[in-house]
């Protein structure tokens, strides 16, 4: 059971639809493996159908329900999905790896740490899996602006705090941590940080009033 | 902001024969809604339309369909015409109903209202359309997915009346925290630029939202839980 949730800016933004693709990755993915936070995103959902109650209607053209009329047929039966029989990566994970874990493309990053990058289509978020050995830290962690991270298997400490599969650690550049995997077996976690370009653009941004340029 | 929303009711009714317009509301669902309703609103009862969906995903009724129709579209319209043009609105709304009649058989009125299930195929659409992004969401029938521990009688409210306490704190709200939250959800802004289209600071932004989601949720009696 999980011990670490989704913040309510966090829920309530994936909910709105107004997070990027790799940060609703990370809420999604928390979602699927803790059952109080789907309760919680029930209700943001639910304000949002409510909200679109109280909108304020938007005239829809002359044509429009026979335009819409015209295009209903019968829908095509819908393919039933292929589930696996046991899965450690949820769903919507699988969908970006391909696959469950054993088809995660590892890229070593030395020390027996590995990732696997995923794409998305936001432009500002940097999206991974990582694989943290036995008993070490994570490597080269050093991330700018915010970070969540949600654990799949094994499992870290961070500091005191122990994050266990579904749990998400929401963290910023601010508090200086180490994950560090428990001993007791590897640990592979999704991690999505803000994308290292988009921070350089900001750099560039914030220092253009200084250099002049 | 501004937009032509303003419609007679002649002109809204101009499109659609007299005989879809509202009819046939059993008496109860009509009483349990006032009263609870935002005053100012002049929707019909909420319950209706999830019946009604859960006719056209049984029967393919297209003249029931008209009704939800009728009463969605100018909606879903408003909300995809806070981030493009009046043009692009009307596909994606035309889009979203589509989609609404194809999907209907998949609706289940135990997980939520209408309008929820409504508001979630149209804010897809709209990510998709306007920032080329796809929104991951869940899967209950994906065999990694934690089931809840508790039984599933414990306290479980019917989508339609959950949604109507929702509608209820919604407009008990107070001002500055109403107005984050419909910026959050029909401005597509984020969280920052809410802070600065208002000149709050981020803190007072989230924290608004905080305590309107905290109020939903004591009024849906979710507050036992440890969260």
């Amino acid at each position: 059971m999980t011990t670490h949730h989704l913040s309510e800016d966090l829920l309530l933004s994936y909910a709105a639809g107004n997070l990027a693709e790799g940060w609703s990755l990370a809420v999604a993915t928390h979602v699927a493996l803790c059952a109080d936070c789907r309760k919680r995103l029930a209700v943001a959902e639910a304000a949002g159908g409510q909200l679109l109650e109280t909108l304020e209607r938007a005239p829809v053209e002359a044509g429009s329900w026979a335009a819409v009329r015209n295009r209903l047929g019968t829908p095509d039966p819908v393919a039933p999905v292929v589930q696996p029989k046991t899965a450690i990566l949820p769903k919507p994970l699988r969908d970006y790896v391909g696959g469950d874990v054993d088809t995660i493309r590892w890229k070593a990053l030395g020390k027996g740490a590995a990732q696997m990058r995923l794409k998305t289509g936001d432009g500002e978020t940097q999206v991974r899996l990582l694989r943290i050995p036995a008993g070490k830290p994570v490597p080269e962690h050093s991330h700018r602006g915010r970070e969540l991270t949600v654990v799949l298997s094994g499992a870290f400490h961070d500091g005191t705090t122990l994050f266990a599969r579904g749990d998400i650690e929401d963290a910023d550049d601010s508090i200086q941590h180490i994950p560090t995997a428990t001993e007791d077996a590897d640990c592979i976690c999704l991690a999505v940080t803000e994308s290292p370009l988009r921070f350089r653009s900001w750099v560039v941004r914030a220092l253009q009033p200084i250099l002049g340029i | 902001m501004s937009l032509e929303i303003s419609v007679s009711r002649e002109a809204w009714h101009k499109g659609f024969p007299l005989a879809v317009r509202p009819k046939r509301l059993p008496a109860s669902k009509i009483r349990s809604n006032t009263g609870l309703m935002d005053v100012k609103t002049s929707t019909p009862p909420e319950p209706s339309m999830s019946d009604l969906l859960v006719r056209v995903g049984q029967s393919r009724d297209v003249e029931v369909f008209e009704e939800l129709f009728r009463h969605f579209a100018p909606r879903v319209k408003a909300y995809m015409a806070k981030s493009g043009s009046a043009n692009a609105a009307e596909e994606l709304m035309q889009e979203t109903m589509v989609s609404v009649w194809n999907k209907a058989a998949m609706y289940d009125p135990g997980k939520g209202a209408a309008s929820t299930w409504i508001f979630s195929i149209a804010r897809n659409l709209r990510i998709d359309a306007y920032r080329r992004e796809k929104h991951p969401e869940y899967d209950e029938n994906d065999p990694a997915f934690q089931p809840p521990q508790e039984p599933a009688a414990d306290n479980k409210l019917e989508g339609e009346q959950s949604a109507r306490i929702v509608r209820s704190a919604l407009a008990s709200l107070p001002p500055d925290q109403a107005e984050v939250l419909r910026l959050a959800y029909y401005e597509d802004n984020s969280q920052s630029e809410i802070a600065a289209a208002l000149a709050l600071p981020l803190g007072t932004v989230k924290s608004r939202m905080r305590l309107a989601f905290q109020k939903l949720r004591i009024e849906l009696g979710q507050t036992g839980d440890a969260l």
